[in-house]
């Protein structure tokens, strides 16, 4: 991804912006123009809590051209604490002490050139 | 409404085939077609791709396929849907015949993936799932496989070793197949101990990067009652979709976008799945063929590696699968895979299957799909 697609969605990428429905008030990440739930088009940015549960994740040996080099990568999706999942990576020192369920929370992380964006590691990190 | 036809069909030999460029793949499956039916002439020029405009700098493959077959002034226009194309393009060949715009559609499948290497090869797949909040995190398509396989293992308390089947049985049917990339024999335990890709996948749980392509010509009912021989009808086609971002599904192991499609095309044929004598489904990861057959409803929740154990997907068996070694030994060229399944569908219902033969097999049924379950073509097939 180039200099400039990453300015347009920088705020996305580090403040965790999404949207919410302001009719329903379900949220989503990332934006969706018209609810799932409720048919509205009336969508605003929202930040997603910063917490969540972890709802399953992998080690990948094999990276796209982009992250060569980087590996192993740890990804994982992610349940905010409003329902919301996600793709993220996962900083974890030791792969086998991550589980299934087990809360993560968000930082920010250059994880490749100076591409900073969220990343979410276990509490008890 | 009209009918459709399938006439015959076109193969390219899968492979790395490091002398043919994309032009070359599709035009060689197309004229295999064409040549088995030198009356035909399509009116209308299909083509199944996903990522030419990557791996080979190279877009706008309806006319370049027409040029190159001489055939000028006719609609021609490439179909895109991730690793589904080729279904999708088949569903739109369907549709022309059925609204009677067309009498005669060429259908062609194809991938050119090993010009790139394959760190390259492995950023076009994950084009599948959503660039800006998936591939630019690090994910790859491998690794939202791995994440499905992980939370089956957990959830249903399966073993490796029983999904592991797939690729097995896989290698086992290419063993007989003229068209296949593989011709070697695995076992469980090669599976589970190939290198990782993306933990829980193993080099052998996956299909392999390749090329390859597969046509079709597909024709409407007054059109195959002028033909002899060998003729199958597009008994119904089915694409549905499912959420994009697979993270945001409120379950990821239902893989909906299947179970829809698949249920509409049969009832659109007018048949239940117990009278379906050959399936061709989607492997491109042996998670995907249990996901595959358990959102059909035809394994039972976390059993679908057991029941391939069991040898119920075996040829001679009662639901015979991946007849002629499926996506992970055939070889998954992503945008050709969907022809290739019905391509070999065509031959097991006219019988010319050879060593890989189903015996009586009088309907079939295709499973192609984009992304995990993204985008999926079900097609049911009858012996005419």
């Amino acid at each position: 991804m180039n200099s400039i697609s990453y300015e347009r969605l920088k705020k996305r990428y580090t403040e965790l912006i999404g949207v919410r429905c302001e009719n329903c008030g379900k949220e989503y990440f990332p934006k969706q123009v018209r609810c799932r739930n409720c048919g509205s088009y009336r969508m605003v940015d929202a930040a997603m809590p910063r917490i969540g549960r972890l709802e399953s994740y992998t080690l990948l040996n094999v990276p796209s051209s982009e992250f060569k080099g980087k590996e192993p990568i740890v990804l994982g999706i992610v349940e905010l604490e409003n329902g919301v999942r996600l793709v993220s990576q996962i900083e974890a020192d030791d792969v086998n002490a991550l589980k299934q369920g087990m809360k993560v929370k968000m930082k920010l992380a250059i994880i490749k050139d100076s591409f900073e964006v969220f990343k979410f590691y276990p509490e008890e990190h | 409404m009209e009918s459709a036809f399938i006439a015959s069909c076109g193969l390219v030999n899968v492979g790395k085939l490091k002398d043919k460029g994309i032009g070359d793949l599709m035009s060689e499956a197309s004229i295999n077609a064409m040549k088995a039916r030198p009356e035909l002439i399509p009116d209308r020029i299909i083509v199944g791709n996903m990522f030419s405009g990557v791996g080979s700098r190279q877009e706008h493959l309806g006319a370049y396929l027409a040029s190159m077959l001489g055939i000028d002034n006719i609609p021609a226009y490439k179909v895109e849907a991730a690793c589904g194309s080729g279904g999708v393009a088949v569903h739109n060949a369907y549709l022309a015949i059925k609204s009677g715009e067309s009498s005669v559609v060429l259908v062609t499948g194809v991938e050119k993936m090993t010009d790139l290497e394959v760190n390259e090869a492995t950023s076009a797949l994950a084009m599948a799932d959503n660039n800006e909040f998936s591939a630019s995190v690090g994910a790859t398509f491998t690794s939202l496989n791995a994440m499905t396989y992980r939370a089956y293992l957990n959830r249903y308390n399966a073993k490796r070793e029983e999904l592991a089947e797939f690729p097995v049985l896989s290698h086992k049917n290419a063993m007989d197949a003229p068209h296949a990339m593989f011709k070697k024999r695995i076992d469980v335990e090669d599976v589970i101990s190939s290198p990782i890709i993306s933990e829980p996948i193993r080099l052998l749980d996956s299909s392999p990067m390749c090329d390859g392509a597969a046509s079709l010509l597909i024709v409407n009912e007054k059109i195959a009652n002028s033909l002899n021989g060998k003729l199958v009808e597009i008994a119904s086609s089915e694409v549905a979709v499912n959420l994009f971002n697979l993270a945001e599904r409120p379950d990821p192991l239902e893989y909906t976008a299947t179970r829809t499609a698949t249920k509409r095309a049969l009832e659109r044929a007018g048949i239940n799945i117990n009278q379906v004598d050959v399936m061709e489904i989607h492997d491109a990861f042996s998670i995907t063929s249990a996901l595959t057959l358990e959102s059909m409803g035809i394994s039972e929740r976390g059993k679908a590696g057991k029941d391939a154990g069991n040898g119920r997907f075996e040829r001679d068996a009662e639901l015979p699968i991946n007849t002629f070694g499926g996506l992970k030994a055939r070889g998954h060229p992503v945008g050709a895979s969907g022809v290739y399944e019905i391509a070999e569908a065509y031959l097991q219902l006219t019988g010319s299957a050879g060593q890989c033969q189903v015996p009586d097999a009088r309907i079939a049924l295709t499973h192609n799909m984009g992304g995990v379950d993204t985008t999926t073509a079900v097609t049911v097939l009858a012996r005419r």
